[in-house]
């Protein structure tokens, strides 16, 4: 009875925190592997890079300023280029309202692009934001119930996406919109050139700079969240849970445009190692295999998902196909290994004939 | 002809150049749109499940007439898109050309017996004039040519009547540089050089009126207008004039303002004045030697 009560009243709490922070970490790592990507074709597709910054850097002002307004102190001046953008107060912030105008600009851009499509999908799709009826009651209770709505959550969101109509215009804005969030989630760089430092260990140091420079803040913030949980345990309300589906709504809908952003960049970056003309062949097989399909499974139910499943595919294997046919670099026939073998043992014969 | 046959005596060329793809994308998106309405409208028409509900109430409406408020339809929300061009670009002219091309379209669809299929013609005549018009765009971008030596820059442009301006580098007092959205991701700018004539300046002007009226039915009418207007000088030209648009912005930039400096009167001057003031020295130092050697042989000669 004892172990019980300390579960509901001290850990129950945690586990909706802990399933945000664990999605949220995965949006992060996710977030470095796009940037190591951009980085690969950072030479060729210097327009693309800049642009991705453009986006990145466009949220993350945009997010300082919700701060700002959020928080009263107002908007001054707001300044976003490809380089650099800079959002100054009309009154400086101080103490408390100071930190969370910096939870804005830290925290903001991993959440704010995804609540875009978020707006999006409840007025499209609203179907797919199950909630639970009331509150949980221990710490694995909180996690099943978290788990559960996510995935319920990803199944629809998936569900919604393979079935997108690509002959249908708002279907196809929609997957643009998706990608150009997806790829402007983080800024590449801040300044003119590129710059390293703008990596997943700077946003933990800024992060976990913001969380101990003032202890108290974050206790306040704790403590604001198992207020709500007791609240909504005694009148057993759902709101702290929704509190934190948000959450995981959001790094979820993240996770998915990171995820199509990463195929696009995949593409970019294989289609570099093809030979010029070629390399246009996979971005032709993308629309013509869709097209296609589209014909040929006109009378299905699942004309959709078909389709896009196909299109996917013979576009991977067109691409490699050119890949290991028509790449850039020189290739011989035979392996370098082999030929090497070939080498030691024909030099090997050489001075056996030479002794001789 | 080539560019060789346009250079003076001594005059080299340090670059040619064209106006980036995108650099036209304000005038461009005057024909996009009507491309990305025309596949919408296209696809809203023949394939959208709203449409075929909307069909349905309109012949309960307006009974086998369908095509009417379906042309209401094509005609108000192009119009609607050049309006907001309108606006956005400050030109009225788009709005008529948006009228004209309506109106073209309906003439050609009623006389030339298309009426009975508008679902297809409605839509591939606007995705047609659209593409026309990146075409006519892309070509009249294309005119553009710039030129810059090491004595002058010339400009080259215009698709029937070809325009050309040669400004010498000693005539440019100041230079005005500017790079939108589209130029930043992909590195093109428009640099608009001014001449001491005040070539190269436009005016921007705001102008703000106000009536007061008086009814006819009373004894004494009281009508008057007052306002005013204010204007301000603002560096602008036509395409053909600047150097509009040009890949790679920063280099060409920096060109440009070298090429300026090193042609400006008072560095020169600057160093005659240097030279001169050396001159002076020398002479000066030469003038006390020969004073010293005087002096030496008179007294050589006092002493014999």
């Amino acid at each position: 009875m004892g172990w019980e009560i300390v579960d509901r009243f001290l850990f129950a709490p945690l586990a909706p925190i802990l399933g945000v922070i664990l999605f949220w970490s995965i949006q992060l790592l996710l977030i470095e592997s796009m940037k190591h990507l951009l980085r690969k074709i950072w030479s060729k597709h210097q327009s693309l890079c800049r642009f991705t910054n453009l986006v990145g850097l466009f949220f993350q002002a945009f997010s300082h300023a919700i701060g700002y307004t959020i928080t009263k102190c107002g908007v001054s001046h707001f300044y976003i280029s490809v380089d650099e953008s800079k959002v100054e107060p009309k009154r400086q912030a101080k103490g408390a309202v100071e930190w969370i105008t910096k939870v804005f600009l830290f925290i903001g851009p991993f959440f704010v692009p995804a609540l875009l499509i978020f707006i999006l999908l409840l007025l499209g799709c609203n179907a797919a934001f199950k909630v639970p009826a009331g509150s949980f009651y221990t710490f694995s209770d909180g996690l099943i119930v978290f788990g559960n709505s996510l995935s319920y959550f990803s199944q629809k969101f998936i569900e919604l996406l393979v079935n997108l109509d690509f002959l249908n215009p708002f279907h196809v804005f929609f997957l643009l919109f998706l990608i150009f969030i997806g790829l402007g989630i983080r800024p590449l760089y801040i300044g003119r050139e590129e710059k390293r430092k703008i990596n997943i260990i700077y946003d933990l140091q800024n992060i976990k700079n913001l969380l101990s420079e003032r202890p108290v803040y974050i206790i306040s913030v704790f403590a604001f969240f198992y207020i709500l949980y007791y609240i909504c345990l005694f009148f057993n309300l759902n709101w702290y849970i929704n509190l934190m589906l948000f959450f995981g709504w959001l790094s979820i809908i993240s996770i998915v445009a990171i995820i199509i952003a990463h195929l696009i960049i995949l593409l970019v970056k294989s289609t570099d190692q093809i030979c010029p003309f070629w390399n246009l062949l996979p971005y032709v097989t993308l629309f013509i295999s869709y097209g296609l399909s589209r014909l040929v499974f006109y009378s299905l139910s699942f004309q959709y998902s078909i389709s896009i499943v196909i299109m996917l595919i013979s576009t991977f294997i067109v691409t490699l196909f050119l890949k290991r046919v028509k790449t850039n670099k020189l290739k011989t026939k035979a392996s370098i290994k082999k030929l090497k073998d070939l080498e030691v043992e024909e030099i090997g014969n050489r001075r056996g004939s030479s002794k001789r | 002809m080539g560019i060789e046959e346009d250079l003076l005596k001594d005059e080299h060329l340090e670059k040619e150049l064209k106006p980036h793809p995108f650099s036209f994308f304000s005038l461009q998106s005057i024909a996009l749109f009507l491309i990305l309405w025309g596949i919408i409208f296209g696809w809203l028409v023949n394939f959208s499940g709203y449409w075929t509900g909307f069909e349905s109430f309109l012949k309960d409406f307006f009974g086998s007439f369908v095509l009417l408020p379906v042309l209401l339809v094509w005609w108000v929300v192009t119009l609607a898109g050049g309006v907001v061009l309108s606006l956005v670009f400050i030109r009225w002219r788009i709005f008529f050309i948006y009228i004209f091309v309506l109106a073209v379209g309906t003439i050609i669809m009623f006389i030339g017996g298309w009426s009975n299929v508008y679902n297809v013609f409605l839509p591939v005549y606007l995705i047609c004039i659209g593409l026309l018009g990146v075409f006519i765009i892309d070509w009249y971008r294309r005119s553009h040519k710039y030129i810059i030596t090491n004595f002058r820059v010339i400009f080259k442009g215009g698709l029937i009547r070809k325009r050309e301006r040669t400004l010498r580098y000693d005539k440019i007092t100041d230079i005005e540089s500017s790079q939108g959205i589209l130029g930043q991701i992909f590195d093109f700018g428009t640099i608009i050089p001014i001449t001491q004539s005040g070539f190269g300046l436009g005016k921007d002007t705001s102008f703000a009126a106000m009536g007061v009226g008086g009814t006819a039915k009373k004894r004494f009418g009281l009508f008057g207008i007052f306002g005013g207007s204010k204007e301000v000088q603002t560096p602008r030209a036509r395409t053909y004039y600047e150097l509009h648009g040009i890949y790679p912005y920063r280099e060409v930039k920096k060109l440009i303002e070298s090429l300026v400096q090193g042609n400006v009167i008072i560095p020169y001057q600057k160093e005659q004045v240097e030279y001169q003031k050396e001159q002076l020295d020398i002479q000066k130092q030469m003038k006390a030697l020969l004073e010293k050697q005087l002096e030496l042989k008179n007294q050589d000669e006092e002493e014999s």
